[in-house]
């Protein structure tokens, strides 16, 4: 189990650095023909899996043209980790060959369930934060590694409803399944800033309150307003709050890399490079914080 | 108040999956039943918002993102019937077809064997044919082509071997019959509504090869000849048997040079597949 912890990485070694973009159809011509100057691209894992028989078609061969210019990362929405269901051994062995095809950095998904009895609500729905959840989760991702033959990422989700039964604060829950399973953590600021707001806690206990050796991405996106309610819609440039939660979560877990992402009114690339941008200024000035005292000295 | 024991993980997802994908909302889910209203005992209040308008969020939401993804999958058949009507068509199919895939994709695969016995159906005779021919057009985009040109250029295949190859219909190839010529409503998705035509008024039969090349879906309208022969190619006929079908069908006239011309095409563009010589 530990072996992963040892390692950010996949096992041929590639990594990624600095301020990713999630990769979204509108702009496959864009990148593809522009080749625009992005560190590495972020693709949905089901995307790119087909349909039944897991043909990945032309969505494939498209990420394997961008494969060919960048350095990618595989996240998922689907693989439904915290159902009552068992996991979805099929689908794992979709992933693992989609991940032996585009050879990612990363492979993530969420710390949620989607469904159960079957059935897919194409949702991210939060967990209660219990022992029961967490013994049934920390084997499935040990499962998940040994099939992959690499460490995990799991992801932070927003949220709008929570449980009375709930035993731990989720960013508790997080960094034991971390802890246990050697899986990393994808830290997405946005959802942390969306749900502390929806439940009432404070953003930066969270941030505070994550182990500082287990986040190993962080994601940034904008969230719409609904009454009390933020909702994680990614329609959205990033938020003040959001870019100074990002700050402070820099400081914590270094220089980590970040993916700006964006999934309904998808704007120009130009407007998510300006997005990148702003973030790569935050992560530089908080790499001279870092730096400075030694330097001083 | 909420009942004494927790519910266990499988009892409370069963119950939220049905409140939250309830086509009639959160609160007529909880009053359906007791085990519904239970669960809402479960989910905590406060910081501004109730119990019913924070489930409502997933329950909206259930409903839109799968709204938004078979109007991206079926755009024809959704400017065809309308934004209105396209939402009711899809809250009727959500209803008795619940999504049970991982990829939104797959959702629309039985939208158009429900929507034969659809209401809608009745009034516009067409719909099954254009939503048979945006399932076909979506299956071809997911499906890798064959390789053959390759097996030409490594040497594995050559033009003398063509006349007794194996052949096949491409994995990114389909071929559908309509008693529509919806052929022409595809080609119109993109339109706005206003422009051209919605709808069609009269039968019109057409048969259809939809294929992927090299960007993206195309689909082309067949002659006699040329469907007949990829219907034998389809069953996995070669290519000499082809041409000695077209020979004794008295219907088929078919110079050599077209045939030869067809047959290039469908291979260098994947619409026929050729199965290595052992």
């Amino acid at each position: 189990m530990a072996a992963w912890k040892t390692s950010h990485h996949q096992p041929d070694g590639l990594v990624v650095r600095g301020v990713g973009i999630g990769l979204r159809s509108v702009h496959y011509d864009h990148i593809l023909s522009r080749r625009p100057a992005v560190p590495w691209f972020e693709a949905i894992s089901e995307n790119y899996m087909g349909l039944r028989d897991g043909q990945g078609g032309r969505p494939l061969e498209i990420l394997r043209l961008v494969r060919e210019r960048y350095p990618v990362a595989l996240h998922g929405v689907s693989m439904n980790i915290g159902s009552a269901d068992p996991l979805d051994r099929d689908y794992l062995k979709k992933l693992k060959r989609l991940a032996d095809l585009v050879k990612p950095a990363h492979i993530s998904d969420h710390l949620c369930w989607t469904g159960t009895r079957g059935r897919n609500l194409h949702d991210l729905l939060p967990l209660p934060y219990t022992r029961e959840a967490l013994n049934l989760i920390v084997p499935r991702v040990r499962e998940i590694q040994e099939t992959l033959g690499r460490r995990f990422l799991l992801e932070n989700v927003s949220s709008y409803a929570a449980y009375r039964h709930s035993e731990m604060p989720e960013w508790e829950f997080l960094a034991e399944i971390a802890e246990r399973s050697g899986c990393g953590i994808l830290l997405d600021v946005n959802n942390v800033h969306v749900s502390a707001t929806n439940h009432g806690y404070d953003p930066l206990e969270y941030i505070d309150g994550v182990p500082s050796g287990l986040v190993v991405q962080m994601h940034l996106a904008g969230y719409s307003e609904s009454g009390a309610l933020l909702i994680d819609t990614h329609d959205h440039p990033v938020s003040d709050p959001v870019w100074d939660l990002y700050a402070r979560a820099l400081r914590r877990f270094g220089d980590v890399p970040t993916l700006i992402e964006w999934d309904d009114r998808i704007p120009s690339f130009r407007v998510l490079e300006e997005q990148a941008a702003r973030a790569e200024k935050i992560r530089r000035g908080v790499s001279r914080e870092r730096l400075a005292p030694a330097l001083s000295s | 108040m909420s009942a004494l024991r927790p519910p266990c993980l499988p009892e409370l997802q069963s119950w939220l999956q049905d409140v939250l994908s309830d086509p009639d909302g959160v609160d007529a889910a909880a009053a359906r039943g007791a085990a519904n209203a239970q669960v809402l005992s479960w989910i905590l209040d406060g910081a501004g918002a109730d119990v019913r308008t924070r489930l409502s969020v997933y329950s909206d939401a259930y409903f839109l993102r799968l709204l938004d993804s078979l109007g991206h999958d079926f755009p024809a058949l959704k400017r065809a019937l309308g934004g209105d009507g396209f939402r009711g068509l899809i809250a009727d199919y959500l209803k008795t077809n619940p999504s049970t895939f991982k990829s939104v994709s797959m959702v629309g695969g039985s939208l158009f064997t429900f929507i034969r016995w659809h209401p809608l159906s009745r009034k516009f005779g067409f719909l099954p044919d254009l939503a048979r021919l945006e399932w076909a057009v979506l299956t071809c985009l997911h499906r890798d082509r064959p390789e053959t040109a390759d097996l030409f250029r490594s040497g594995a295949l050559s033009e003398a071997d063509l006349p007794s190859a194996q052949l096949s219909l491409g994995p990114a190839a389909r071929l559908l019959e309509t008693d529509w010529a919806v052929d022409r409503l595809w080609r119109r998705a993109e339109l706005p509504s206003g422009r051209g035509p919605r709808r069609l008024r009269k039968k019109e039969p057409r048969k259809l090869l939809i294929f992927r090349d090299e960007l993206w879906v195309r689909v082309e309208s067949l002659d006699p000849a040329q469907w007949s022969a990829l219907k034998k190619i389809e069953r996995g006929a070669a290519l000499e048997s082809v041409c000695r079908h077209w020979e004794n069908s008295s219907g088929f006239r078919v110079a050599p040079a077209a045939a030869r011309k067809w047959f290039k095409n469908w291979i260098q563009s994947g619409i026929i597949a050729i199965r290595r010589p052992s």
